[in-house]
C-alpha cells in the first residue's frame, strides 16, 4: 500500500474487477458500438477512405464520453471517501487515466474490425494506425477524466462534461485525422512527425496539469 | 500623488486611446501604384501604358519619372511620360531586344519618382516575354538608364502596400485585441493559481471578471479579423486553421463561463472555475501560438508567412502600433476592475436577498 505504483495497480485491479462482475457496463459499450456500426452499415452500405476516418474518430469521441460519464455515476459518495483515505491522489487520477485509456483502446479495436468487416479495410499502414489509437485514447482520456471530475460536483454533468471537453479536443482531433489520414495513403506528407509531436505534447501538457491539479480538486 | 497611482493607468490607457484613433485613422498613405493598363510585354516592342497612383501627385510634379526595373541594377527608363491628372499618367518604354537573364518570362517591377511623392514602386507588375536571349547584350542595353538622384518623402505616413491598401491601419486595432486577450487571460490563470494556493474568493471573482472582458476583447479580436479577411482573403470566414483556431479558444473560454453558472454552491464554482481555467490556458497557448505555425495559413506569422518583420512594419507604424498594444490592454484592465466590483455587488446582492 505504499509505493504509487502499488496504489495504482490495486485501483486499476479493483475497478477492472468490478466491471467484470456487473457486466451491463461492458455490454452497454459493446451494444454502443456494435448498433452504431450498423446504423452506419444501413446508412451508407459504401464508404469511402475519407468517411471512414471521419465516421471511425466521430465513433471513438461519443464512445469516450460514454465511457467517462458511465463511470463517475457509478462511484458512490461513500467509496470516495473511502479511496480518500487509503490512497494517494495522484494514484487514483493516474488509475483513471490508465482504466479509461485502455478501455477506449479495446472499444477502439473493436470498431475498427467491426467497420473493417462490415464495411471496408482502408488501413494501409497499420503500425502508425494502432500507435495514434493508443496516444489517442490516452489523450481522450485525460481530457474527459479531469473535465468528468469537474462535470461530476455540477446539477447536470452528462451536458457540462460534453461543454467542457469537446472544444478541448478539436485541436486533438485536428492532429488525429491528419495521422489518421496519412496512415490509410490518402496524403503523403513528409511532415507527419510534426503532428505526432503536436499530439504528443498536447497530450502531456494537459496530462500534467490535470495531475497537478488534481489532490486540489479531489479533496471535497 | 495617491490619486495617480490609484488611476494612472486609466489615464495613461485612454489617453493613447485617442492617440491611437486619431494618429492611426488620420495620417495619410504614402504614394503607391494601383493598376497599370497592361500586364505583359514582349521583348523588343514599344509599351504604352497608363500608371494609375495612389495619394500620388503626377500633375503638380514636374519632373516624373518612371522605370521598369528587374532589380536593383537592370532597369529601362520611361521615354516620354504624360500626367493625365494627379492619380493617372500614361509611360511610353522601348523595351530592349534582351534581358540580362535567360528566363522565357521575367517580372518587371515599376518604379516612379518625383519630387513631390519621392520613389514608389510596385514589384511583379508587368511580366516580359522572350523567345530568344543574348544574356551578354542585354547586361549593356539594361544599364543604360541608372535609377540614380532619386527623392525621399520624409512626411509622416503609412506604407502603402499593394492588397492591404488602406485596411493596414486594422494594424493597430485587430492584433492589439489578440495582445490584450492573451494578457487578461493570463492575469486571470495567476489569478487562479493564487486563488488555488490561498483561497481567497476575491481574487476568483477578479479572475472571472478578467475572463470576460478578454473573452469580449476576443470575440473584437475575431470581428476586426473577420473584416480585414473580407478586404484582404475575400471572404468574411474562410476557414483558415487561424481563424479557427482563435474561434475554439474562445468556445473553450465560453465554456467556462457556462460551467460557472452551473453549479449552486459559489465555493465549488469557484474551485471547479480556477482548475479549469489553468487548464485552458494550457489547452490556448497550443491552439493559437503553435498548430497555425505547423500549418498552411493565409494569415501573416503562420506557414511561413512573415509578420512583423522589417518588411511589415515601418518605424512610423511602430510609433502608433506599440502604444496601440499597451493602451488596450491598459483599458481591458479597467473594463476587468469595473467588472470586478459589479460582480462584487451583485454577489453582496443576492447574499443579502437570500438572507432576508
Amino acid at each position: 500500500m505504499n509505493s504509487l505504483l502499488n496504489q495504482i495497480y490495486y485501483l486499476l485491479a479493483k475497478d477492472f474487477k468490478v466491471e467484470w462482475r456487473n457486466k451491463y457496463g461492458i455490454a452497454s459499450l459493446i451494444l454502443y458500438v456494435l448498433s452504431s456500426i450498423f446504423i452506419i452499415y444501413i446508412g451508407l452500405i459504401q464508404l469511402d477512405p475519407r468517411i471512414w476516418n471521419a465516421l471511425y474518430w466521430i465513433l471513438m469521441l461519443f464512445a469516450a464520453i460514454s465511457t467517462i460519464v458511465k463511470n463517475p455515476s457509478q462511484e458512490s459518495q461513500a467509496r470516495a471517501l473511502y479511496e480518500y483515505t487509503l490512497y494517494s491522489p495522484y494514484a487514483v487520477i493516474l488509475s483513471r487515466y490508465i482504466y479509461h485509456a485502455v478501455w477506449l483502446i479495446i472499444l477502439g479495436m473493436m470498431t475498427m474490425f467491426i467497420l473493417s468487416i462490415l464495411t471496408i479495410q482502408p488501413i494501409r499502414n497499420f503500425g502508425q494506425f494502432i500507435l495514434l489509437l493508443c496516444l489517442a485514447s490516452a489523450s481522450l482520456s485525460t481530457i474527459f477524466t479531469f473535465v468528468g471530475f469537474l462535470g461530476q460536483k455540477t446539477n447536470n454533468p452528462s451536458t457540462i462534461i460534453a461543454i467542457l471537453g469537446f472544444p478541448l479536443t478539436i485541436p486533438i482531433f485536428l492532429t488525429i485525422l491528419k495521422i489518421s489520414a496519412q496512415s490509410m495513403g490518402m496524403l503523403h506528407d513528409t511532415s507527419v512527425i510534426n503532428d505526432w509531436m503536436i499530439l504528443s505534447s498536447i497530450w502531456i501538457i494537459l496530462a500534467a496539469i490535470s495531475i497537478i491539479l488534481f489532490p486540489y480538486l479531489w479533496r471535497e | 500623488m495617491n490619486f495617480l497611482k490609484k488611476h494612472g493607468y486609466k489615464l495613461i490607457g485612454s489617453l493613447l486611446v485617442l492617440y491611437t484613433l486619431f494618429v492611426g485613422l488620420l495620417t495619410p498613405l504614402k504614394p503607391g501604384i494601383t493598376f497599370l493598363s497592361t500586364n505583359s510585354i514582349d521583348q523588343g516592342q514599344y509599351l504604352n501604358v497608363m500608371i494609375n497612383g495612389y495619394n500620388t501627385h503626377f500633375k503638380s510634379a514636374s519632373d516624373n519619372r518612371a522605370w521598369l526595373k528587374i532589380d536593383s541594377v537592370y532597369a529601362v527608363e520611361a521615354l516620354k511620360l504624360t500626367p493625365i491628372s494627379e492619380t493617372e499618367i500614361m509611360a511610353y518604354f522601348l523595351l530592349p531586344n534582351f534581358a540580362p537573364d535567360s528566363a522565357k518570362i521575367l517580372p518587371l517591377g515599376v518604379l516612379m519618382d518625383n519630387s513631390i511623392d519621392g520613389h514608389f514602386e510596385r514589384p511583379s507588375a508587368i511580366f516580359y516575354k522572350q523567345n530568344s536571349h543574348y544574356i551578354q547584350q542585354g547586361r549593356t542595353l539594361w544599364t543604360q538608364w541608372p535609377m540614380n538622384n532619386l527623392h525621399t518623402n520624409t512626411s509622416f505616413n503609412f506604407p502603402y502596400r499593394n492588397i492591404l491598401q488602406e485596411s493596414i491601419r486594422n494594424t493597430y486595432y485587430h492584433v492589439p485585441m489578440w495582445f490584450a486577450m492573451i494578457a487578461l487571460f493570463f492575469y486571470s490563470m495567476i489569478l487562479s493559481i493564487r486563488f488555488i494556493r490561498s483561497n481567497d474568493e476575491a481574487l476568483m471573482i477578479k479572475s472571472v471578471a478578467l475572463i470576460k472582458v478578454g473573452f469580449i476583447f476576443g470575440v473584437a479580436g475575431l470581428l476586426t479579423g473577420a473584416l480585414w479577411a473580407k478586404y484582404t482573403w475575400g471572404q468574411y470566414w474562410s476557414f483558415d486553421v487561424k481563424q479557427n483556431m482563435s474561434a475554439i479558444a474562445l468556445m473553450i473560454y465560453g465554456s467556462l463561463l457556462v460551467l460557472r453558472n452551473s453549479i449552486t454552491d459559489p465555493h465549488q464554482a469557484n474551485k471547479i472555475s480556477a482548475a479549469y481555467n489553468i487548464f485552458a490556458f494550457a489547452a490556448l497557448i497550443p491552439l493559437i501560438f503553435i498548430i497555425p505555425r505547423l500549418t498552411d495559413s493565409l494569415h501573416p506569422g503562420n506557414g511561413g508567412n512573415p509578420a512583423f518583420g522589417s518588411g511589415d512594419l515601418e518605424n512610423t507604424m511602430r510609433m502608433v502600433f506599440y502604444p496601440a498594444v499597451l493602451c488596450w490592454i491598459l483599458v481591458g484592465l479597467w473594463m476587468a476592475e469595473i467588472t470586478n466590483r459589479l460582480d462584487k455587488i451583485s454577489q453582496k446582492m443576492t447574499l443579502f436577498l437570500h438572507n432576508k
